[in-house]
């Protein structure tokens, strides 16, 4: 039975690049979570996950990153810089409102358990559209074709979602690609430093 | 009529030597109150190619002048001396006395009853010109304070110079108008930034509106207007009070929605943050944080698998389609793709024939004949155009196919505009003292 389960659940990854949790519940299990891990580590990849994700994802092991060609990022396959720079702002219009949300709920609930749910069920997804991107940060990417094509692309990879542009929504991989953690820490320490020197030069004056 | 004359070769005191001039310049006593005006004059000098006839050859010269203009736009419409030194003082005082007396001789500024100065119809004609222009790319309005209410102020100047106030109610009706639209995209769109930008803009329209109803209310007494233009212009000024205040409640609600984790770290500093990384600075961070995912290929496009997937459950007894098989879009192609149908509108396609018909002639021809058109706004476009053909091939490509079209500025000897008949395009026939040339492509 946790054969089968793990079986399903690593081709399912392989070929999608990722399972929804709801469809992988199994992997809450430490020995089918162990199993899968086992299959995946065969091929040089490894399991994923985002505790406010609603998916698990899979990456390229650190170390056979480089030995496979290269980051990916740098791959031509991969992603050009303008569409990294546009993940960046999809994870900070999408991913970051939860992750402040949920930091705020912490301090009265304390910390969530692995199993997420309870976030997707009592918060409704934050969404963006096409024009509030172009209006905000549409300068940086050239015309809004340019936007659009790249937001057309972002959704072919999974990292967003879409019926109409109008209501774009974060995919399953847009908060397992960019470690929250990390990036939260990073955002936080620099406006910190922005703060400090905003202080420091009034009280200099 | 006052005509805006090309610089006066007399212009001004002794020719200074360049270092002079950058001196002079950064010696002036620069203070927050001139911010504003700086501002307004960078924006303005991006035309410096155009203006240099009517504001000087030297920069540093014409964005003080353009600074002035705007203190007439924002402070106006009437100064006085004592307004001007007070407005001005961040000018030296002999400086200030030069410019405002060279604007005075080349028609952009005029005394009135000897009590002070105002702009010049036609100089606010021009400013509005390139105003709207500014605006069509999407670079107006910011942090300038001046644009929307305005139109008030020209109101004043109508009722101040005893000209007819007409004209100046329909341009700020149509204001008016433009703003609330302004403010109703800005709500519909939902975008912070956008709201926040049109915040300025309304609040300072807001500012100005007590102006207007003052103004408004002396056209009623005076009988100087029909009752209902001013009953319109009431109700629509009545229309941008409420929708004023939505834009009010929900920049409110939306700070209220906002959560914050750390002291000072609100979610505008957030947004302000990302605002100010630009695109390489964003796609470092990416770059740095990015994990290296596994990423099945895409042998077939999943998007047309899905859809066909769907009509058939959908309709299971209909013909089943074969599923073809698509290559993923190369985006930079996407971009300009010159197969994907370009919408050009009526002043486009005058201007590509006109252009056509002189390619077939084989003639250049002066740009201060060829570029006028209908109204200013589309004799603009014209110029806006012909110089983005001229610097940008892809652009020429698009609009004038299979041509050459150049911009070539006359030199300087040859700065004489010609006289001006019909007002409306005198800006832009003086502004142009340059060849156009067309030719085939061989």
């Amino acid at each position: 039975m946790t054969n089968d389960a793990s079986m399903r659940i690593t081709a399912t990854l392989l070929r999608d690049g990722y399972i929804r949790r709801r469809d992988a519940e199994e992997l809450l299990d430490e020995d089918v979570q162990a199993q899968v891990r086992e299959r995946l580590d065969h091929v040089g990849l490894d399991l994923l996950l985002s505790v406010h994700s609603d998916a698990w994802g899979i990456i390229i092991r650190d170390d056979l990153v480089r030995q496979t060609g290269g980051e990916w990022i740098t791959n031509e396959k991969g992603l050009r810089r303008n569409t990294i720079a546009l993940i960046v702002i999809l994870w900070k219009e999408l991913i970051l409102p939860s992750r402040l949300a949920s930091s705020a709920d912490a301090v009265v609930e304390g910390q969530r358990t692995l199993d997420g749910n309870r976030v997707q069920e009592d918060q409704k997804p934050a969404a963006t559209s096409l024009d509030k991107l172009f209006s905000d940060y549409g300068k940086r990417f050239g015309p809004k074709q340019t936007l659009q094509s790249l937001l057309t692309y972002l959704k072919r990879h999974n990292i967003i979602e879409y019926e109409n542009q109008n209501e774009i929504r974060a995919g399953p991989l847009l908060d397992i690609l960019l470690p929250g953690p990390q990036m939260k820490h990073f955002v936080e320490s620099e406006i910190m430093n922005l703060l400090n020197k905003e202080n420091g030069n009034e009280g200099g004056a | 009529m006052t005509r805006l004359k090309s610089e006066d070769p007399s212009d001004e005191t002794v020719e200074e030597s360049p270092k002079e001039k950058i001196e002079d310049f950064l010696d002036e006593n620069w203070t927050a109150d001139s911010v504003p005006a700086l501002i307004f004059a960078a924006r303005m000098s991006r035309f410096h190619f155009a203006l240099r006839n009517l504001m000087g050859k030297s920069e540093p010269r014409m964005r003080l002048r353009l600074a002035v203009i705007h203190t007439f736009r924002a402070k106006g419409p009437f100064l006085t001396g004592h307004d001007l030194d007070r407005e001005l003082g961040w000018i030296k005082e002999a400086r200030r006395a030069t410019i405002i007396d060279h604007l005075q001789k080349t028609g952009w500024i005029m005394r009135v009853d000897s009590r002070g100065y105002c702009l010049t119809q036609e100089a606010r004609q021009l400013m509005r010109v390139f105003w709207t222009f500014l605006g069509s790319i999407g670079d107006a309005n910011d942090g300038t304070g001046v644009s929307p209410g305005t139109e008030a102020l020209d109101l004043g100047w109508a009722l101040d110079t005893g000209a007819d106030p007409s004209e100046a109610l329909q341009n700020l009706r149509l204001e008016l108008e433009t703003v609330a639209g302004i403010i109703e995209d800005g709500l519909a769109t939902g975008s912070i930034r956008k709201l926040q930008s049109i915040r300025k803009e309304a609040n300072n329209l807001v500012a100005n509106l007590e102006r207007t109803n003052t103004f408004l209310r002396e056209c009623r007494k005076k009988a100087t207007l029909d009752p209902p233009e001013i009953q319109d212009a009431f109700a629509l000024m009545s229309r941008v009070f409420k929708l004023h205040s939505e834009l009010e409640r929900r920049l409110a609600t939306e700070s209220r929605n906002m959560i914050s984790t750390l002291p000072g770290m609100s979610p505008r500093r957030i947004f302000e943050f990302f605002l100010s990384l630009s695109k390489d600075q964003l796609a470092d961070v990416g770059e740095r944080f990015l994990v290296t995912p596994y990423v099945p290929p895409l042998f077939v496009n999943p998007e047309r698998f899905k859809g066909e997937a769907a009509r058939f459950l959908a309709n299971p007894k209909a013909e089943r389609q074969p599923l073809t098989w698509e290559d993923p879009v190369s985006l930079p192609m996407t971009s300009v793709d010159p197969s994907l149908p370009l919408r050009l509108t009526a002043e486009v396609e005058t201007l590509q024939r006109e252009l056509a018909e002189l390619a077939e002639r084989g003639e250049s021809v002066n740009a201060p004949a060829f570029l006028p058109k209908n109204t200013p706004e589309e004799s603009l476009l014209r110029l806006a155009l012909i110089a983005q053909m001229n610097c940008d091939a892809k652009a020429a490509e698009v609009l004038a196919p299979g041509l050459e079209v150049r911009l070539e500025p006359a030199p300087d000897e040859d700065n004489g505009p010609p006289p001006l008949e019909a007002i409306a395009h005198g800006p832009i026939r003086a502004m142009t003292p340059a060849k156009i040339h067309v030719r085939k492509k061989a």
